[in-house]
């Protein structure tokens, strides 16, 4: 009895003991986050809110909807840390070649590991190197790299390591670069593609230099990111808010609304205020929805435009100057086209990219590369009036996270709520039926002239069709983009007889050969992708006829770019006899050659042309004229252009 | 003398009406508490949009405060009215004061909590939710004279 007593006393009850560890295990479940591990935060930039910013954890408490219709987005997604559940792509036992080189992935205990040769050593030539540097590597020293985060989730996923440390065997040790591993994964397709292959880039046997997260991609795929650039701009301690693009992003640092919202009074005083109908701008927050339309469409165009900041060493040091509000012009120089560029923020840009302004835009000024809307809106008629992103488009109340529309403003909503006089009969307008394709104002308005993420998207330069800017510039016009039997021509005299647009004097070509094979077969690679494109698009099929189209997609198979022979084999997939096609658009040469044969004998063996005519290159009996073929051929426009969204 | 047993036989008299009263109402209210769980459950059940959704966990969250609140206090109301038979010598008025708060806090914290997700301000409940505070006074007082009543009973 008295060894018992004692045997209690000697410390706590073992229920107390239990309890403790209970609490302790569910408090260290609690707060540690299950997904990032300690090695990969190490390697991950910086956390901090260092300039007022809140994140967006904090905003899920008192904004729960808007949270959740930003988690539901691509916008959140657009970089993530690296863990089972954000990676999409297969990495495990993956040996990958490409340009002679050889890439190896392997995963090991939920780690992901890439061993791939330096970036660096492909980002100057080699004689070059040899001339700077005796001692350096006649062939790429191999890297071991562990990938720590994601950039996207809808079309493509692609992946960042940070530079292995000194001595092992890196031509430089870690200086704090997030390097992209160069492959991407194809969401859509389940492979992976060199991550060259995957833009409309010049053809090259050789692979190109690291891309660096930290002062590139951060900008616009993280909130408040700091680059941290050393001033020798070799080496980054970069720091960043938020991976992803959150709530900050559109609504600035939101430090001071959080505490002075934390009062519960406040805060009913401001629901209380709502409800009465009353709902004014909040000092604390930016809120685009109520900013005055040119600013509330600059906090759009921080990101979706063609610029660079103004103060590039501010930039390189401390981020994003820009915040949600300003005026964008005080901070970034937005690049228009022009053939005599003055401004020096643009002419460094072209002694970087030589074709910088003739890849990214039509020569009437129109943008052509994707997520450059902002650029495509500031030549649009109208655009200076109380029209912003937010009339088409809601970041909180969308329908799908592909465009993100406002579900009040799809198709033709979006348009006649301030264009009424067309809304009661709205074929007076446009000459064709009501229903029909031909009577969405987009399809006219905001044809698929805009390439990016082997798709043509939407042009959001707001303008009509014309057949004069077509045959001036190269932009293909929506008639033709929709009728792709038809002749330049037959646009021109068709705009001159219902819009009275005046007529235009067209070349032999343009009156005798449909518009889309001229774009197809002569035109620059934009042209050419925007035009394998709309060959398989339905609205264009239905009123093309479509069988036709197949030799001119067959040839586009063979294209020098690579990006252009993948939406080429997209279109080509849907016409009949080509629903098990196979094809790779990244496999040699004469692969490629012998696949575009067989779809040429696929196309014959489904029944020929279905539609022909001289205009078309094709008779009847599916007979081609070759001599004209060849000859368009040769005509084609081989500039090398880089089209990199 | 039968003066002095006149008012214990009131006193007892009033010490079992309000014993019982807490009984009938905490038996009842039980009920009616553990029916909102049960109409809970089948929101969760046909995965009802406008209890689960995330931009109303809000509603989801002060219900289900409703819904506990509303059983553990009719649960008290039970104890209270067995812990009342314990405390015969606790002075009435106090006895009155300590039920009639636990009486309003059963009405008020749950009623407030209900209230409170039938309308909501995005991450804030509505309005409704402000009968919780005055509850939760209520409660306190009942469990603090309750308590008290113990202590002096003890000495």
């Amino acid at each position: 009895m008295v060894n018992s007593l004692k045997s209690r006393s000697a410390g706590p009850p073992s229920w107390i003991i239990l309890l403790v560890c209970a609490v302790i295990t569910v408090a260290a479940g609690v707060l540690r986050s299950p997904d990032v591990d300690e090695d990969l935060e190490g390697d991950l930039p910086e956390k901090t809110t260092g300039q007022g910013f809140a994140t967006s954890a904090t905003c899920q408490s008192c904004h729960p909807a808007q949270y959740d219709a930003w988690h539901r987005s691509y916008h959140r997604t657009m970089t993530q840390v690296a863990t089972p559940s954000t990676v999409l792509a297969t990495f495990d036992d993956v040996v990958l070649e490409d340009r002679g080189f050889r890439y190896q992935f392997v995963v090991r205990d939920d780690e992901i590991w890439v061993e791939i040769p330096d970036p660096l050593w492909f980002e100057q030539p080699l004689w070059l190197m040899e001339i700077l540097d005796p001692s350096w590597p006649g062939t790429p020293p191999r890297i071991e790299g562990r990938v720590v985060m994601a950039t996207g989730s809808h079309h493509m996923q692609n992946y960042w390591i940070r530079r292995p440390d000194e001595g092992e065997g890196a031509l430089d040790s870690d200086d704090g670069a997030l390097i992209q591993v160069p492959w991407i994964w194809m969401i859509q397709e389940e492979r992976w593609v060199p991550n060259q292959d995957s833009f409309i880039s010049p053809p090259s046997d050789s692979p190109q230099g690291p891309l660096r997260w930290n002062a590139t991609c951060s900008q616009c795929h993280s909130v408040g990111t700091e680059p941290r650039t050393s001033e020798s701009f070799d080496s980054f301690d970069t720091r960043t808010v938020e991976l992803g693009i959150a709530c900050e992003a559109c609504h600035g640092p939101g430090e001071q609304h959080v505490r002075f919202y934390q009062s519960p009074v406040r805060r009913y005083l401001r629901h209380f205020r709502k409800l009465r109908g009353e709902d004014p701008p909040d000092p604390t927050i930016a809120n685009p929805a109520k900013l005055e339309p040119r600013r509330s469409v600059e906090t759009c165009a921080q990101c979706h435009s063609f610029g660079k900041w103004r103060d590039q060493e501010g930039f390189r040091r401390n981020g994003v100057p820009f915040r949600p509000g300003d005026e964008l012009d005080e901070h970034m120089s937005v690049f228009l086209y022009t053939e005599d560029p003055q401004d020096p923020l643009l002419l460094e840009e072209l002694e970087t990219e030589p074709t910088a302004l003739e890849s990214r835009f039509w020569r009437d000024g129109t943008i052509r590369v994707t997520g450059r809307e902002y650029n495509g809106l500031l030549e649009s008629p109208g655009h200076t009036d109380d029209m912003t992103c937010l009339s088409c488009h809601s970041m909180h109340d969308y329908e799908a996270p592909d465009s993100q529309l406002d579900p009040d403003f799809t198709g033709n909503r979006s348009c006649l709520g301030c264009h009424t006089d067309y809304a009661e009969e709205i074929s007076e307008h446009t000459r064709h039926l009501p229903e029909s394709s031909g009577s969405e104002c987009m399809n006219c308005h905001m044809p698929h002239t805009t390439y990016g993420l082997f798709s043509a998207i939407r042009s959001h330069r707001i303008d009509s069709p014309s057949a004069q800017v077509s045959l001036e510039t190269g932009r293909p016009n929506a008639c033709n983009l929709c009728h792709l039997d038809k002749t330049m021509e037959w646009t021109n005299q068709s705009l001159n007889e219902w819009y009275g647009q005046p007529l235009v004097e067209m070349g032999e070509d343009e009156r005798s050969i449909a518009a889309s094979i001229l774009w197809a077969m002569k035109g620059d690679v934009a042209q050419r992708t925007i035009l394998a494109w709309h060959m398989g698009w339905d609205a264009a099929r239905e009123v093309s006829g479509q069988t036709w189209m197949a030799p001119y997609l067959a040839q586009l198979l063979m294209d020098s770019y690579s990006a252009t022979r993948q939406v080429a084999y997209r279109s080509i997939g849907a016409f009949p006899g080509f629903q098990n096609f196979e094809f790779d658009f990244i496999a040699s040469g004469p692969e490629r050659e012998e696949k575009a044969r067989e779809a040429f004998q696929r196309w014959i063996q489904a029944g020929g042309p279905g539609r022909a005519g001289a205009h078309l290159l094709i008779d009847e009996n599916a007979a081609i004229d070759f001599a004209e073929w060849a000859r368009l051929l040769a005509e084609q426009d081989q500039r090398p252009l880089k089209i990199i969204e | 003398m039968s003066g002095r047993s006149g008012v214990s036989q009131q006193g007892s008299s009033d010490l079992a009406d309000t014993s019982r009263l807490h009984l009938r109402v905490g038996w009842w209210s039980l009920l009616v508490f553990l029916t909102l769980g049960l109409v809970l459950e089948i929101l969760h059940g046909f995965k009802v949009g406008l209890y689960l959704d995330v931009p109303n966990s809000t509603r989801r969250l002060v219900w289900t405060l409703a819904h506990t609140h509303g059983t553990l206090l009719s649960v008290l109301n039970l104890v209270f009215a067995m812990s009342i038979r314990l405390t015969p010598d606790w002075k009435g008025s106090s006895r009155t004061l300590a039920s009639r708060c636990l009486l309003g806090a059963l009405v008020l914290i749950p009623l407030g909590f209900f209230l409170g997700g039938v309308f909501i301000f995005g991450g804030d409940p509505g309005i409704g939710v402000i009968l919780v505070p005055p509850g939760s006074l209520l409660l306190f007082i009942s469990v603090l004279l309750t308590a008290r009543a113990f202590r002096e009973s003890a000495e």
